[in-house]
């Protein structure tokens, strides 16, 4: 067990660093750098001649980038390793751990918020759908949902922000709370943070809760129809104990993958919807990151999403095998195999010699 | 053989199965009845519906068949008069299935211990004490021939299919059921398990006084176990009669002949294995009089006309063909038949 745990942290590791060398490398190759941005921004001003900004420039930064790009590599590594992430380049004096810090509660209140309410709705609709599958609900559900998991976030962020938010002044379309409120641990506050979340969770659960209902009312569909199911109801268990243990945790098993996994994509945040809602998370940071060329957060904000996906996987391998024992427990897996060859084999031995022999 | 208690009786017995466009009938006016001391063997080709007959003895056809009439009695009790919760405590209690899938029929997320808890669970009135139940099973387990109290932890996919099937025949048993019903036991398995299987089956007929009634293609494992057997042909009874008719006696339903004469001749080793010629009929495209009748080398106009009766004592010999039905009752010789007047040709 513990070898295992030993192996998978240095796969883990691994991983990240694959993730952090490649994405180094594929954000230099971006067209365009810090500087270009900054000129860009620069000559949009006017007023400037390019000698005067490119002198600007350098005052502003009060450097010129040196070093090959492998040197300033290896360099990032050995900062990364002790911890240090670097400074932003477009935004001064904010180093990326502050940023991320800053953004990382947000991201990880939204999306838990989002993934809560879409996952509960989902699996409820998928499971109604499921019991249901014959009746013309079940059909009208299914078109519904297949409809909505296809409506794209940036749709369904943007009919919201348009109907909801612009037209009618429901709800706030812009940031995570009010900047006219103190902010702390008091009711005005935390009234604002939810008053200033529900657009932003509404449009992830609108393009999120026909996924989790399809998959729920697959995965139970094709359970119903095991033979264990059908076996079950010859054995006259009662219709609760058959859906609760045989038809409830077995076609709960692939939902279950896909909720932790989903978990590893809280750190992440949502794309569309944080750029659209401009919400202080680190989805928005990083699409910021990438337009300023601001490569020491665009590289912070893929370790965090890197590392948050790789750890949700490695719990998902660790725990899995105590909801389904079909999955060898990690570093067990060897054992009982050979002991179910050792305990037949025994058996064909001594229990019926006279058909073993 | 055929003495003792009727512990069940099928009656006119129609499974239909309701197709968006049709109705198919998989099980037609089937009747037959199974003495306490029966081995009873439900015999026929894949899709001849006597899998579908063994699941409707306790109201479990697949959907979207459903039982179209008929009556099934336990122990003269029917059936399909119970109630759903009467009909959930028989289950099980009187009649226990293991089907065709036994391999697969364990929750895989559950122990087999867990499992037999739950059975014990929903019918109280068995074991009062569930920790006899549990004792019992691991006696059943010895029984045949698995160790007792270690499997009672094992998941599902612990145990290889050999060790599945009997432990599935072990768990049907944990009630004490009068009568358990077996689809198509052996097939799956490799020969040795094939053997196992059918000596436990005997063991616990023996033992527990257990009716086995059980649903092959198999014939050579009805040659081993049967007491009786009954054949179907597309969804009808075309012969029931005792083994040592069906296998010694003449005069038998010529599908029954045509299949013994498929089985290759280990004494005869010249005499090469016969294919029926043609094919079963589908159920949607069944011949007006004898279903047999287009591949049937005795058939006669009246069988292509004429739908024939199983006609005669089960205990002796009831055959549904009009050739063979009109010999015997000219006389009740043990000649064979020879085709005389046959549609077909020989």
């Amino acid at each position: 067990m513990l070898s295992y745990i030993l192996r998978r942290s240095l796969i883990s590791f691994f991983v990240i660093f694959v993730v952090i060398s490649g994405s180094f490398f594929l954000v230099r190759m971006m067209p365009g750098n810090p500087m270009q941005v900054l000129y860009q921004q620069l000559v949009q001003q006017g007023g400037l001649t390019p000698q005067e900004i490119d002198a600007e420039i350098k005052v502003y930064y009060g450097l010129q980038p040196h070093g090959p790009l492998l040197s300033q590599y290896f360099q990032y590594l050995a900062d990364v390793a002790q911890g240090n992430f670097g400074r932003s380049i477009a935004v001064s004096s904010a180093t990326v751990a502050h940023i991320i810090k800053q953004a990382l509660p947000w991201t990880v209140f939204l999306s838990a918020a989002s993934l809560l309410v879409t996952f509960v709705l989902g699996i409820l609709i998928g499971t109604i759908m499921a019991a249901f599958r014959k009746g013309a609900m079940a059909k009208v559900l299914t078109l519904v949902t297949s409809f909505f998991s296809a409506v794209p976030a940036y749709v369904s962020a943007l009919i919201l922000i348009w109907q909801v938010a612009a037209i009618h002044h429901f709800f706030p379309a812009q940031g995570a709370y009010s900047p006219s409120v103190p902010v702390g641990f008091n009711l005005a506050f935390i009234g604002s943070v939810l008053d200033h979340a529900v657009l932003p969770v509404t449009a992830a659960v609108i393009t999120g809760f026909g996924g989790w209902a399809l998959m729920m009312k697959g995965s139970t569909t094709s359970t119903m129809g095991a033979d264990y199911i059908r076996a079950s109801k010859s054995w006259g268990l009662t219709q609760r104990r058959i859906t609760q243990t045989y038809i409830g945790r077995n076609s709960m098993l692939p939902i279950v993958t896909n909720l932790a996994l989903a978990l590893g994509g809280l750190f992440g945040g949502a794309l569309f919807i944080e750029t659209f809602f401009t919400y202080p998370g680190v989805a928005y940071y990083m699409v910021q990151a990438i337009d300023n060329r601001d490569y020491p957060v665009m590289m912070g904000c893929f370790i965090v999403v890197t590392t948050a996906t790789v750890l949700a996987n490695f719990l998902v391998d660790l725990f899995y095998p105590l909801i389904d024992p079909r999955i060898a427990r990690p570093g067990g897996a060897a054992r009982g195999a050979a002991e179910r060859r050792k305990s037949e084999a025994a058996e064909q031995a001594t229990a019926q010699p006279g058909v073993a022999a | 053989m055929g003495s003792g208690d009727a512990v069940l009786e099928v009656r006119n017995l129609s499974v239909d199965f309701a197709l968006p466009t049709t109705r198919l009938r998989a099980v037609d006016n089937v009747s037959f009845t199974v003495y306490a001391d029966d081995v009873y063997a439900l015999v026929g080709e894949s899709g001849c519906g006597k899998s579908t007959l063994a699941a409707a003895l306790l109201d479990l056809v697949p959907e979207p068949g459903v039982i179209a009439s008929g009556d099934v009695l336990l122990r003269g009790t029917n059936v399909r008069s119970m109630t759903a919760d009467q009909v959930r405590r028989a289950r099980m209690a009187q009649i226990a299935m293991v089907f065709q899938a036994a391999m697969s029929s364990f929750n895989p997320v559950v122990t087999i211990g867990s499992q037999v808890e739950h059975v014990l669970e929903a019918h109280p009135e068995v074991w009062p004490d569930r920790r006899e139940g549990l004792e019992y099973f691991d006696h059943l387990l010895e029984m045949v021939r698995l160790p007792g109290s270690r499997m009672r932890g094992r998941f599902e996919s612990q145990l290889s299919g050999g060790m599945k099937q009997r432990v599935a025949i072990a768990f049907a048993c944990v009630l004490k059921p009068s009568i358990l019903v077996l689809d198509e036991p052996t097939t799956a398995l490799d020969v040795v398990n094939q053997r196992l299987v059918i000596d436990v089956l005997k063991d616990l007929r023996e033992k527990l006084g257990v009716t086995v009634v059980f649903v092959t293609h198999d014939l050579s494992v009805v040659a081993e176990l049967a007491t009786m057997v009954a054949v179907m042909y597309a969804g009808r009874m075309v012969q029931i009669a005792p083994i040592d008719t069906i296998f010694y006696d003449r005069r038998r339903h010529p599908y029954v002949q045509a299949l013994l004469s498929s089985i290759p001749n280990v004494l005869q080793p010249g005499r090469a294995a016969r294919s029926i010629p043609g094919q079963v009929p589908r159920l949607d495209q069944l011949p007006p009089g004898c279903r047999f009748a287009p591949r049937c080398p005795l058939a006669e106009q009246v069988c292509l006309r004429d739908d024939p009766e199983l006609i005669g004592d089960s205990h002796h010999n009831a055959v549904a063909c009009h050739p063979l039905n009109r010999h015997n009752s000219a006389a009740d010789g043990g000649q064979e038949l020879v085709p005389g007047r046959a549609v077909n040709g020989a």
